[in-house]
């Protein structure tokens, strides 16, 4: 789950371009939007993009859980590692 | 009451590769220097991150400019003026659509021509009115007729920004090109420095001046080489920018 973890801050860092942030800087348990990391609404669809192209998952932006599992990093992987098909 | 036509300009900033300050800049407007032939991108250190990594270079370019101490912007309405704008980025989204059939949304979010000057006001917490234009052969004079429109409503000073850069290889076929990214802005106020005039006898009369004024850039070096009195801004009709004396008043 440890690499999975790093996998994933890897993913949010090249995807959305933060410049000058490591794994290191990103807190597993923080929010990822507004006050945590500071993404916004777009960066969400970014990051959606990019765990479908990476993980084969289809997010609905509409849907509650969604929310849930974007509220950070390590909510992000849980998901990830139970319903990624690639 | 103030001449619709008659403007000044208090203040300006300028980007491109290697021009890092005002100096050079005048070396190259009084013709002792070209713009080099170098790669490199603004830095934008004034720009918080989050906001800056929206930007691609020709963005970063007029980000520099914009937020240049000499330019001072405490709010005034922009006027952002770009024959293409951020070509490479419509490009790779285009490709992305036809290879991927999935865009980007936060290249597609940056897409629109209005998409520069608005992140410079999101970082600035500005309301400020911006309006944007593209226009191939009258991009100086729209700018400046849309400039001095903002100012006769009643805005005390208006930011004109100009920038372009190199097209992506696909177009350079098809039209002339920019041979560096560059950027710069003039803040426009009332006075009477410059008179906008339309004289048509200039249509029958041969003049030095290059006929396809296509890039912004002779405007700058308008601005800041003071030995010319007259800049043609529309090769196929009489649009022209003089420089007014200072002791003429009105004409």
């Amino acid at each position: 789950m440890l690499a999975l973890i790093d996998e994933i801050k890897t993913l949010i860092i090249e995807t959305l371009n933060l410049e000058d942030v490591t794994v290191a800087d990103i807190d597993t348990d923080a929010p990822l939007f507004a006050e945590g990391l500071g993404l916004d609404s777009i960066d969400a669809l970014e990051l959606g993009v990019a765990l479908h192209k990476r993980y084969g998952l289809t997010l609905s932006a509409e849907a509650e859980e969604t929310r849930q599992h974007f509220a950070s990093v390590r909510h992000l992987a849980d998901y990830v590692a139970v319903h990624r098909n690639r | 009451m103030a001449s619709l036509s008659e403007f000044s300009f208090r203040r300006w900033s300028a980007w491109a590769p290697a021009m890092d300050d005002a100096d050079k800049w005048q070396a190259w407007a009084r013709g002792e220097v070209s713009l080099p032939d170098h790669e490199e991108t603004a830095a934008v250190r004034m720009m918080p991150p989050l906001l800056r990594r929206r930007a691609h270079p020709l963005g970063r370019a007029a980000l520099e400019a914009l937020y240049a101490p000499t330019l001072g912007y405490a709010d005034p309405p922009i006027v952002f003026c770009s024959r293409h704008g951020e070509m490479s980025r419509s490009l790779a989204i285009q490709h992305a659509l036809a290879e991927e059939g999935k865009v980007s949304p936060q290249e597609f979010s940056m897409a629109v021509h209005n998409a520069v000057p608005g992140l410079f006001l999101i970082a600035k917490q500005s309301r400020a009115p911006i309006i944007a234009l593209a226009s191939e052969n009258r991009l100086l004079l729209s700018g400046i007729i849309e400039a001095l429109a903002q100012l006769a409503d009643g805005a005390p000073s208006v930011i004109l920004v100009f920038c372009d850069a190199p097209l992506p290889m696909l177009f350079r076929h098809f039209i002339d090109n920019e041979p560096v990214c560059f950027a710069f802005a003039l803040e426009m106020t009332a006075g009477k420095d410059y008179r906008l005039i339309y004289d048509d006898t200039a249509l029958s009369t041969e003049t030095a001046y290059p006929l396809e004024p296509a890039s912004s850039l002779p405007l700058l070096r308008f601005v800041l080489d003071e030995t010319q009195n007259a800049l043609p801004l529309d090769g196929a009709a009489g649009w022209q920018l003089l420089r007014l004396a200072p002791e003429s008043g009105h004409a």
